[in-house]
């Protein structure tokens, strides 16, 4: 079965797509966030429920703070006192 | 009586009838979800396999949407596990304790009574602990330990609440049970220590990542679900599971932060989603329990792929820990892309099924102006991805290169599960109407507005940047986190240790005791002894002594003559009539 190489086998199909997200993977990762924003001014809001739901990148806002607090309030818990070495309960 | 089969009967006839299957053993073990997907379709709406027992009326399988959409999930997942684990076909107990655990489950879901639902809870936390400890390393064998005394517990407050709610309400029928009421609370404990509700939580995450790796795909389909099934049909509307389902989602989260052990981080994000659904329960709007029940449907779906995928890793490298993996997307990009699917799944990316079901949830709680729960729940779903979307599969599949010997991707039968659930992934993502159609109220969410998936891709894309930003803080670190099973395992420790000093410090009392007392004894034998043989000895010889001497004198009273007898005998007789004739008047 794995005899001849074939470039639309699903491996080396994968591997290619990464080759091609590995050089302009970033530029495209750019480009969305910015279009994401400028989105947010044109697409009708439905129903808004509370104050921040209108605001132009709220959303966007909310998901980059919500992130780094997650990062940071676990990672300091875990220096606290839930991090513990392999070996604690043996 | 017997009107219809039941899709669980399918399963449990399965896994007695394994034994004896010797030769096509692949066929037989994937027939089972298949015939039971055929029963299930055949199933008809209303109460079935119902008799008396005991005084109770018991409904073994009693089948409405709610059931139904449980169901249907169950026949998926379980026929992808097995598909899933064609390569361990050969493991009889295995797939014994997988069925008997799936039909468990699916007796449990189509339970009409609470005994029929108790006693199927036991089979099921008995016959997954095998799923379990199969793997049978020392740390399996000990999670295994803890897991089935946890779930032990669990059972014992379920059997002790339907006891009291029983004996106050006088019948069994599974329906709405209050939390008024010690029997209703009782049973609710029972139910939230099965979904994995901090802080009963610990044994999830203690265990899942030391079973088998086809017993961990099974495992985390099952029980947690079932656990949200049966609090789905009893508590719909308890406000405090609102609370609890909040706090449980960024519970996952925080924990999963600092997870190194690959299925331990998958194991924390399980509590984390099932919090969406508990939120959802407590609710108990319409669309709040829509929610539930979609996200129950496609969180089974992507997380078994997840730790499909985790598994096939684990199965091909031998590693588990995020600090000893990386580049593995050299050699495994097929798996790579499937866990990216559930990934992406579970992150709620538009066009996968994540996007239409934990969305729901989202809006169900903005519908009900409860807006920290809506923020709250954002937050978490930020998390998740960051998680299970990025870190863990960076770490593992990506960031160095791998180091090992050169490998191979994992075996087909796990790529084709993989595949399986990874087309249900995106086929609900992008059409999700047959999943709300089976839903047990009318649902009026729309998932696809322009807005909702501008709004949430401005959360995930956002928060894909707060990782590149952040990476550095990211670097697994080797270590475990410390979870409230710190309780009965240190803290068992500990008061092992307090009971046992305690112990040995009685003991040594009583050794002393023993001791001293033991000198006391001693004495009194001697002193026994002498009063015997000195005082009582004496007073028997003297006694003898005495008769001896007695009977010689009496011995040389008796002459022996003939006419000493005959003069004697004469003398009593006339004394003895002169008595008679004369005396007695």
């Amino acid at each position: 079965m794995r005899g001849t190489g074939d470039k639309m086998k699903p491996d080396k199909l994968i591997l290619s797509v990464l080759e091609m997200l590995k050089k302009r993977g970033m530029k495209l990762f750019y480009i969305s966030l910015a279009a994401l924003v400028a989105v947010d001014v044109f697409v009708p809001k439905t129903e808004p429920e509370f104050t921040g739901h209108t605001w132009v990148g709220f959303y966007a806002f909310y998901g980059f703070i919500s992130c780094v607090l997650i990062i940071v309030i676990s990672k300091a818990l875990g220096k606290l006192f839930l991090f513990k070495k392999e070996d604690f309960y043996d | 009586m017997i009107d219809c089969l039941s899709p669980a009967w399918v399963y449990l006839l399965g896994a007695l009838g394994l034994p004896l299957v010797r030769k096509y053993r692949a066929a037989y073990l994937l027939s089972i979800p298949v015939v039971a997907g055929l029963v299930w379709f055949l199933l008809p709406f209303g109460n079935h396999h119902m008799y008396e027992f005991m005084g109770q009326h018991i409904v073994m399988t009693r089948v409405d949407k709610l059931s139904r959409l449980f169901g249907l999930v169950f026949v998926i997942a379980s026929f992808c596990g097995v598909v899933y684990g064609l390569h361990e076909k050969e493991r009889t107990g295995l797939w014994m304790g997988a069925f008997f655990y799936v039909g468990g489950a699916m007796s449990v879901v189509f339970a009409g009574d609470l005994i029929t639902l108790f006693i199927f809870s036991e089979v099921m936390a008995f016959s997954s602990l095998l799923l379990i400890s199969f793997e049978k390393t020392n740390s399996a064998l000990s999670a295994g330990f803890r897991y089935i005394l946890v779930h032990i517990f669990s059972g014992v407050c379920m059997v002790g609440g339907i006891a009291i709610h029983a004996s106050q309400t006088g019948n069994v029928a599974f329906n709405g049970l209050g939390v008024s009421d010690l029997g209703g609370q009782l049973v609710l404990i029972g139910f939230l220590v099965n979904a994995a509700v901090p802080p009963l939580s610990a044994w999830l995450s203690d265990a899942y990542p030391e079973a088998t790796i086809v017993g961990a795909v099974f495992c985390s389909a099952f029980t947690t679900k079932t656990a949200v099934y049966c609090l789905m049909r009893g508590y719909a509307g308890t406000d405090i599971l609102i609370w609890m389902g909040v706090i449980m989602a960024l519970y996952g989260v925080v924990y999963a932060v600092l997870e190194n052990d690959i299925r331990r981080l998958l194991s924390y994000h399980i509590i984390s989603q099932v919090g969406y659904m508990v939120a959802g329960v407590g609710m108990g709007t319409e669309m709040a329990l829509n929610g539930s029940g979609a996200h129950a449907f496609t969180h089974i779906l992507y997380k078994g792929l997840l730790f499909m995928g985790t598994g096939a890793v684990i199965h091909v490298t031998g590693k588990r820990k995020l600090t000893e993996l990386g580049g593995v997307y050299k050699f495994m990009p097929i798996t790579m892309t499937l866990y990216m699917i559930g990934g992406f799944s579970i992150s709620a990316f538009p066009l996968f099924s994540g996007f239409v079901s934990k969305s729901m949830v989202v809006a169900a709680a903005e519908h009900a102006h409860l807006l920290p729960v809506y923020l709250l729940l954002t937050l978490a779903s930020a998390g998740t991805f960051l998680h299970t979307g990025l870190k863990l599969p960076f770490y593992t599949f990506f960031y160095q290169d791998w180091r090992g010997e050169h490998l191979k991707e994992a075996p087909t039968n796990m790529l084709v599960a993989m595949a399986i659930m990874s087309a249900f992934c995106i086929g609900i993502g992008m059409f999700p109407q047959p999943l709300y159609s089976l839903l047990p109220h009318p649902v009026h969410f729309e998932p696809y507005s322009a807005w909702h998936v501008v709004s949430s891709l401005q959360v995930l894309m956002f928060t894909g940047l707060g990782f590149y930003v952040l990476l550095k803080m990211l670097t697994p670190d080797v270590g475990v986190s410390m979870d409230t099973e710190w309780f009965y395992r240190k803290g068992g420790y500990f008061i092992g240790r307090q009971v046992t000093s305690g112990i040995v410090y009685l003991d040594s009392l009583t050794n002393n005791f023993y001791l001293r007392g033991f000198t006391a004894v001693k004495w009194i034998s001697k002193m026994s002894h002498w009063v015997d043989a000195n005082i009582v000895d004496k007073v028997v010889n003297d006694v003898a002594k005495f008769f001896m001497a007695l009977s010689e004198y009496a011995r040389r009273m008796q002459p022996g003559l003939v006419r000493s007898y005959a003069f004697t005998m004469a003398l009593a007789f006339v004394l003895l009539a002169g008595y008679y004739l004369w005396g007695g008047k």
